[in-house]
This record gives structure tokens, C-alpha cells and sequence, in this order.
């Protein structure tokens, strides 16, 4: 079993072993990843594609204090995905969802109404979640389905910690909103 | 940081992503199929650039030391022309090489750059000290201005740059010898003239004489 570091040196040597560990390790993590961003299994499949690509290119610049490898891999599929999406289906905010960024339930408010158990809900949630702008989801699934923390999600998204943290909170506030208007 | 349980939440989200597609198995032969072939890093470059490098400097030494060599340029042609004109030459005139090959030799260790770091503490007037003298004095006097001024250039540039700077005051050096060399000439023109006329009219007197 090699370890990251013995995967990173393998693929800097230049070789086609150490590109095929990389990609039958964190391979089928990154593919989930973007292809609950992307519908289109061909499209993620390509960008899985791009992101091993980009990753062989620029393993120079991996520092492994920084992030794991895997983590990495998803910072570039992270990018690689919203640059697609943006080509593809520009992200439109709408008007009413911006009312809803202001400050007035709080996080114990918002986390009771969020973990009711009701059948009804999560099924409302589960559809409310294909209207979410892809980074909005993206993070729900990175911190609630990938059960990462802030800090790794802040490292894929290329922002900090509190502005996720204050992101976060006003996902769930909007979607609380709008289980709120069933 | 905190970390928010919402139940809802992420049970909707275990059901969407609970049938996440599968990669393709051959996804990597597919992979390497449109990816240009890797290539081993070579690490003969690293090599073949430091050898690069050494060829320049070694070249910009080598050809350093002649740009203001004495016995280059200047020198060589008054050597020259000192042989030809020596044997009808009258003492002063050996005196008058003499002297204007020291001053070629002054004029050219002024103009040498020297190496850098060592120019830089030899470099014994202050800066306002040379730009009041360049305020006020010619444009060959101020030669030293500028010199040093090159000097403390060359000192901060980095190696690429200084190469490039080299070569830009090497070009410099050589006009500089054209000026110097035009003058000796001169110089030497002027006094085979008087020479030769102080000979015919040596010449005139004996024939008046006779």
C-alpha cells in the first residue's frame, strides 16, 4: 500500500505507475464529487478527466502541509466544475432568495427546524436541493454527505473558514424559508 | 468550528447521492489513450543549463580582460605606428608616446569595469560628491561619474541582467577606445607633420648654405 507521498513522488518522476495509483486511489472520489455537481455523466467523466490531468501537470505545486492529497484533488475538480457550470448554465441568483440572507433566526432556531424527521420534509429537501446554485451544494454535500470539516472545505473552495461558516447558515436559513412557504 | 447535526438535512442528502454513479474501469487506459505520454523528467537539463551558464561567464571573462586589454586596440596601433615612424623619429617624439600611453592606460582602467563587489568598495567618492562634479564639469570629465554609477548598477542586478549589462558596457568601452585612439592618431599626425617639415626645412637652410 503506497502512501500519498510515495504516490506524489511516483507521479513526479514522470512515470505512468504512479499517475495509475493516483487515479485508482482517489479516482471514484473525485468522479462523486463532480458528478453531483454535474448531471451529465459524460461531462463529469471528462471533468474527472481534466482534474487528473491538471493534477499530473502541477503536482510541483502540491504541498502536503497544506492539504491531503485527495483534498487536493478535490480543490482542482472543485474549480474545474464551477469554471464548466459557468460556461454551460450561468448561475442566476434570484431576487427573493437575497431577501432571505438577513439575520433574524437563529442557529439553535434553524437546527431544530432542519432536524425534524419528517418524512415530508426531507422530501421537500431532497428536491429543494437541485435548485441550489452548484458551490451551495457542493458544500452542503462536502460538510453533510462527506462529513468534512470547515477547514478541508475551506482549503477546496478557496475561501475561509468563517466566510463558509457564514455561508453555510444562510443556506440553511433559505432553505428553512423555503419549507417554511409549503 | 461548529458542526450542525440537521438531521433533514442530511438524511435528504444520503438519499439524492445514495446511487452516485460508478467511474468506468477503463477510465485510465481511456485516460492515457487522449493524455499527451508523460514524459521522465530529464534531469540532464538541470545539468545542461548550469554548463550553459558557466560557458557565458567563463565567455564574458574571457573576452573581459582584452576589451581593455593595453595591448589591444589603441595600443597595438600605436605600437604599430611607433615601429614605422621610429627610425626617422626624433627623441621628443618617443617622449610624446610615451606619455599618451599612459594616458591610455588610465583611460582604460577608468573605463574597465572592474568586478563588481570589489569596484563597489573601491568606489571612494560619495554620491553627492559625483553628482556635484558631473553638475559642474564636462561630459569627459564626469566619466567617473557615470563609471561608478555603473558599477553600483551592476552590483543589484541579477546574473541574467548583468550578463545583458556586460555586453551593453563592453559596447560602450569600445566607442570609448575609438575616441582615445582618434586622438593619438591625431596626435601622431600632427607630429610626423612638424617633424617632417622641421627636416625639409633643414634641408632648404644646407642647400641655402651651399
Amino acid at each position: 500500500m503506497k502512501t500519498d507521498e510515495q504516490i506524489v513522488e511516483a507521479v513526479k518522476d514522470g512515470g505512468v505507475r504512479g499517475q495509475d495509483l493516483m487515479v485508482s486511489r482517489y479516482g471514484q472520489q473525485v468522479f462523486a464529487m463532480i458528478a453531483r455537481l454535474v448531471s451529465d455523466v459524460m461531462d463529469a467523466e471528462e471533468l474527472t478527466q481534466d482534474t487528473f490531468l491538471r493534477a499530473f501537470s502541477k503536482i510541483d505545486s502540491y504541498d502536503a502541509q497544506r492539504a491531503s492529497l485527495g483534498t487536493w484533488l478535490c480543490r482542482i475538480a472543485y474549480h474545474l466544475t464551477l469554471d464548466f457550470l459557468k460556461r454551460h448554465r450561468p448561475v442566476i441568483v434570484p431576487i427573493e432568495n437575497c431577501e432571505v440572507w438577513q439575520t433574524d433566526i437563529s442557529d439553535e432556531q434553524l437546527e431544530a427546524e432542519l432536524s425534524t424527521g419528517r418524512e415530508e420534509r426531507i422530501q421537500r429537501l431532497e428536491v429543494l436541493m437541485d435548485d441550489l446554485p452548484p458551490d451551495e451544494r457542493l458544500l452542503l454535500t462536502l460538510h453533510y454527505f462527506e462529513n468534512r470539516p470547515l477547514d478541508e472545505c475551506s482549503f477546496i473552495m478557496d475561501a475561509t473558514p468563517h466566510a463558509l461558516a457564514n455561508r453555510l447558515y444562510r443556506i440553511r436559513r433559505k432553505l428553512y424559508k423555503q419549507l417554511q412557504n409549503i | 468550528m461548529t458542526t450542525y447535526q440537521d438531521t433533514d438535512l442530511r438524511e435528504a442528502l444520503r438519499r439524492k447521492y445514495a446511487d452516485t454513479p460508478q467511474l468506468p474501469a477503463d477510465f485510465m487506459q481511456r485516460m492515457q489513450k487522449s493524455a499527451p505520454k508523460p514524459t521522465r523528467r530529464p534531469k540532464y537539463a538541470y545539468i545542461a543549463a548550469l554548463a550553459a551558464a558557466a560557458c557565458i561567464a567563463f565567455a564574458v571573462l574571457m573576452v573581459w580582460p582584452t576589451n581593455g586589454d593595453p595591448e589591444s586596440d589603441g595600443s597595438k596601433l600605436l605600437v604599430q605606428q611607433e615601429r614605422t615612424t621610429k627610425t626617422d623619429r626624433q627623441p621628443d617624439t618617443t617622449k610624446l608616446v610615451a606619455s599618451i600611453q599612459e594616458t591610455i592606460k588610465h583611460v582604460d582602467t577608468e573605463s574597465r569595469v572592474l568586478p563588481v563587489k570589489a569596484a563597489v568598495h573601491q568606489a571612494k567618492k560619495t554620491d553627492r560628491q559625483l553628482v556635484e562634479q558631473a553638475n559642474t564639469a564636462s561630459a569627459s570629465d564626469s566619466l567617473d561619474y557615470y563609471i561608478s554609477k555603473i558599477e553600483r548598477e551592476l552590483a543589484q542586478v541579477d546574473d541574467s541582467l548583468y550578463i545583458e549589462r556586460i555586453h551593453r558596457v563592453m559596447h560602450a568601452d569600445e566607442r570609448l577606445q575609438r575616441i582615445v585612439n582618434n586622438y593619438i592618431m591625431n596626435e601622431l599626425h600632427k607630429d610626423a607633420q612638424s617633424h617632417q617639415a622641421t627636416i625639409i626645412n633643414n634641408v632648404k637652410t644646407d642647400d641655402d648654405e651651399e
